[in-house]
């Protein structure tokens, strides 16, 4: 945590310094970062509480912790993984099982798909739009943003789809860490579908503690949420971006957290989610919040970030150039896939599936991942956390 | 585990087939001969061979250090593109001992690594080099000085995997197999059609050629646009930097002091774009400090041929390949009056003999922008049949 955050409070002391005429200069940690430190300190972190509040005998055998800790397959970017579940895993004798080699290797596929096929191109469109906003029309901007928020899921989840996959092949079961969240109705039902071995985390190991110090405020409710969402947005990374980003999911929390003590939020909530006409517009509306939000995500600093909303609403806003128009009907039709799947227990879930689709489908997926992959140098988005 | 390997296994074949076709399809098109091998056949060939791939990419600094390093030349000519038409015939009787090593270095860095080089005896110090000051040399902002050959030199691309998936990709996308050359006239796809680069170094522009024998009109390679739109290499800001000429004039200095003969080059413009382009104060700004710098290498006694355009030489623009790249017939020209006009410095210029060049002056076979000197000539004649 020193490492990740010393350089960045650093700095900005110094900028604050500035402001009060200090003119001094400061030296900044110029190191590199262990790859995925933030995931195996939230691992060993949720072991060392759990041991201490007694909900877990400490791991006599070193060999298994170890294991725990650095499990190759999650180690660079999760699903963090609680001791009390996958732990154990490494004291019991493994048997090759057919099934879960098979869904192992299924979910190995579509990750391998959506990161080469899907994430990997929608992110060269991506790049080349938040290089230089000011030279794409409001449109292009508007399907930037979008485009981000799905290149984001499907190269994370991805991530997660590898290894769970591998861990299945190898005989171990990882947690699930997402629930096709973008088509969540609300900000707060996105964060139960969103990255859920963190979430989680926060909420048993943070939120809970948290809020529990005044349970019966309303206010305090509020401002506990917005604390756990500075810190999650803190977690991503020492940069501004980040705090607003968490900052301003925090304050989405406010009308589900009003609705607590209001009959009439409760019932226009419940009304927005339920009905049939309008809940699908909902998740539209929803996805443009996230996909808009996400643009602090994404940028460099905050000027980067409100460059690019002026863009938005500055600049002439019809047209779509060709590079950008190539890739909506991949990422139009991975949307309607994942739609149409998402109350299976995995989108990629093919288990109905008559058998001659169900090999269709993986030789298609197979030759669109050599012919269409992109083999470039993209690393996984969240390596960088 | 064996029902699993037997029922992934014509998964996995596909793949295994897909990587065979395009390894087939990469050896037939000459694209995976390894750049140590390019250099050892060219090197010692008295064949007029063309290393041009087409589909896994040159590694250019690489193949032109490679070769360079393997022949040590007496006559070395090093600068960006704009040196690469100066052919070995040129500079007779020294044919045998020239390299045109155009594109090896490619800022200030490399040259400064250059003398190193020669400094430390690593490589054999030349009699005489032909040295491109262009302007990316005293520019203040420019994308090239991102480049290095002592510390980023690019790999062999025929012996990376990646490349070869990414290659494969692009055959099977581009699906232009038929149009496979027949030719064996040498590496890569481009090579085998007669594009790329001599054994001397120097690069055979054939698509060029081949439009002049069609039109023979000047083109300008849209440089003016690029001008007119400010990219590359004219991006903001474009500006002259006294700093950074004073460096290059201390890395000319250390060739003088190692005993080498130095004859700089300011690579001439075509008179359609240069009238044009000194209408925009961005550039003539540029260009009057840039002219300083000239006159101040020349006071320095440097021997130098000045910065021309066709029209002050009594050519005209058809004698450019495009705005910027002076064809060969030009570039032999402008040594060739320099070498008339002083042939005091440097004295290695007395040795010169142009008796092929005047002969191929005179010969009906040269065109404005090529001597059409090469074995390739015979496909054009039949193309005239």
């Amino acid at each position: 945590m020193f490492f990740k955050y010393f350089n960045f409070f650093l700095e900005s002391a110094h900028d604050l310094l500035h402001n009060f005429g200090y003119q001094g200069g400061f030296t900044t940690l110029n190191i590199i970062l262990p790859v995925g430190i933030s995931f195996y300190t939230f691992q060993t972190l949720s072991y060392s509480l759990d041991v201490y509040k007694g909900k877990l005998k400490p791991q006599k055998d070193f060999i298994a912790f170890l294991n725990y800790v650095s499990f190759f397959p999650q180690l660079v970017a999760g699903p963090i993984e609680r001791a009390k579940a996958f732990l154990p895993q490494f004291l019991s004798p493994r048997v090759f099982s057919y099934p879960q080699a098979v869904l192992g290797m299924r979910l190995l596929l579509y990750g391998i798909f959506k990161k080469m096929v899907v994430a990997d191109n929608i992110g060269l469109r991506v790049d080349a739009i938040f290089a230089q906003p000011n030279q794409h029309t409001g449109l292009e901007l508007i399907f930037g943003l979008s485009l981000f928020a799905i290149q984001l899921y499907t190269d994370f989840s991805a991530y997660t789809d590898i290894a769970r996959g591998v861990a299945k092949m190898l005989g171990f079961e990882l947690m699930r860490n997402f629930r096709t969240p973008l088509f969540s109705k609300s900000i707060p039902e996105f964060w139960t579908r969103w990255h859920i071995s963190l979430t989680t985390w926060f909420r048993d190991y943070l939120f809970i503690w948290l809020a529990g110090i005044n349970k019966k405020s309303l206010s305090w409710r509020i401002i506990s949420t917005i604390l756990l969402f500075l810190i999650i947005g803190f977690w991503h990374g020492a940069n501004y971006t980040f705090i607003v980003f968490g900052l301003l999911n925090g304050l989405y929390f406010i009308p589900r957290i009003l609705s607590r003590k209001s009959q009439k939020m409760r019932s226009l909530l419940s009304f927005l989610n339920n009905n049939s006409l309008i809940s699908k517009p909902v998740v539209l509306g929803n996805f443009l919040i996230l996909s808009f939000t996400g643009v602090l995500f994404r940028s460099n600093d905050l000027s980067h970030a409100s460059t690019y909303y002026q863009a938005v609403l500055n600049q002439d806003f019809f047209g779509l150039n060709d590079f950008i128009l190539a890739i909506l009907p991949l990422s139009l039709g991975f949307m309607i896939f994942e739609w149409y799947n998402q109350k299976k227990s995995h989108p990629f879930d093919l288990d109905g599936y008559p058998t001659w689709l169900r090999r269709s489908l993986y030789v298609i997926m197979i030759l669109a991942v050599f012919l269409f992959g992109y083999f470039g140098t993209e690393p996984f988005y969240y390596f960088q956390f | 585990m064996k029902q699993f390997l037997k029922k992934t296994w014509p998964y996995v074949f596909i793949g295994i087939a897909y990587f065979l076709i395009g390894e087939y399809l990469l050896h037939r098109l000459n694209e995976t001969t390894s750049i140590k091998e390019v250099a050892r056949i060219q090197s010692s060939s008295k064949k007029e061979l063309y290393y041009g791939r087409q589909v896994l990419g040159n590694s250019l600094p690489l193949y032109k250090y490679t070769l360079f390093e393997r022949l040590q030349p007496e006559v070395l000519v090093v600068g960006q593109s704009v040196t690469l038409q100066f052919r070995d015939f040129v500079f007779e009787p020294f044919q045998d001992n020239f390299y045109n090593a155009g594109l090896m270095i490619r800022n200030l860095a490399d040259l400064n690594y250059l003398a190193d080089l020669f400094e430390q005896g690593e490589i054999k110090n030349p009699r005489f080099m032909l040295i491109a000051v262009d302007l990316s040399f005293v520019l203040k902002k420019t994308f090239l000085d991102e480049y290095s050959l002592e510390f980023d030199r690019p790999e062999d691309r025929a012996l990376n995997a990646k490349s070869h998936l990414q290659g494969t990709q692009k055959l099977m996308l581009d699906a232009k197999l038929r149009e496979l050359p027949l030719q064996n006239w040498g590496f890569g796809k481009a090579g085998m059609m007669g594009r790329g680069y001599r054994n001397d170094g120097s690069y055979r522009h054939l698509p060029e050629i081949e439009r002049y024998l069609i039109d023979s009109t000047y083109h300008d390679g849209n440089l003016i646009d690029r001008l007119k739109n400010r990219q590359a290499p004219f991006i903001v800001p474009f500006e002259y930097d006294p700093e950074k000429a004073k460096r290059t004039m201390g890395v000319l200095d250390r060739f003088t002091k190692l005993g080498i003969e130095i004859l700089l080059y300011i690579p001439p413009y075509s008179d359609a774009f240069f009238n044009q382009a000194m209408e925009d104060t961005l550039f003539s700004g540029f260009w009057k400090e840039y002219m300083s710098f000239q006159q101040e290498l020349s006071d320095k006694q440097y021997a130098i041929i000045e910065f021309t355009t066709p029209s002050r030489m009594g050519l005209d623009d058809r004698f450019m390949v495009d705005a910027e790249h002076p064809g060969e017939v030009m570039s032999a020209l402008q040594l060739k009056k320099y070498c008339d006009e002083n042939r005091q410095t440097p004295s290695f210029l007395h040795h010169l003999k142009f008796t092929t060049l005047d002969s191929l002056l005179q010969q009906e076979n040269t065109l404005p922008i090529s001597f059409l000197k090469d074995s390739i000539n015979l496909r054009f004649k039949s193309k005239e049949k």
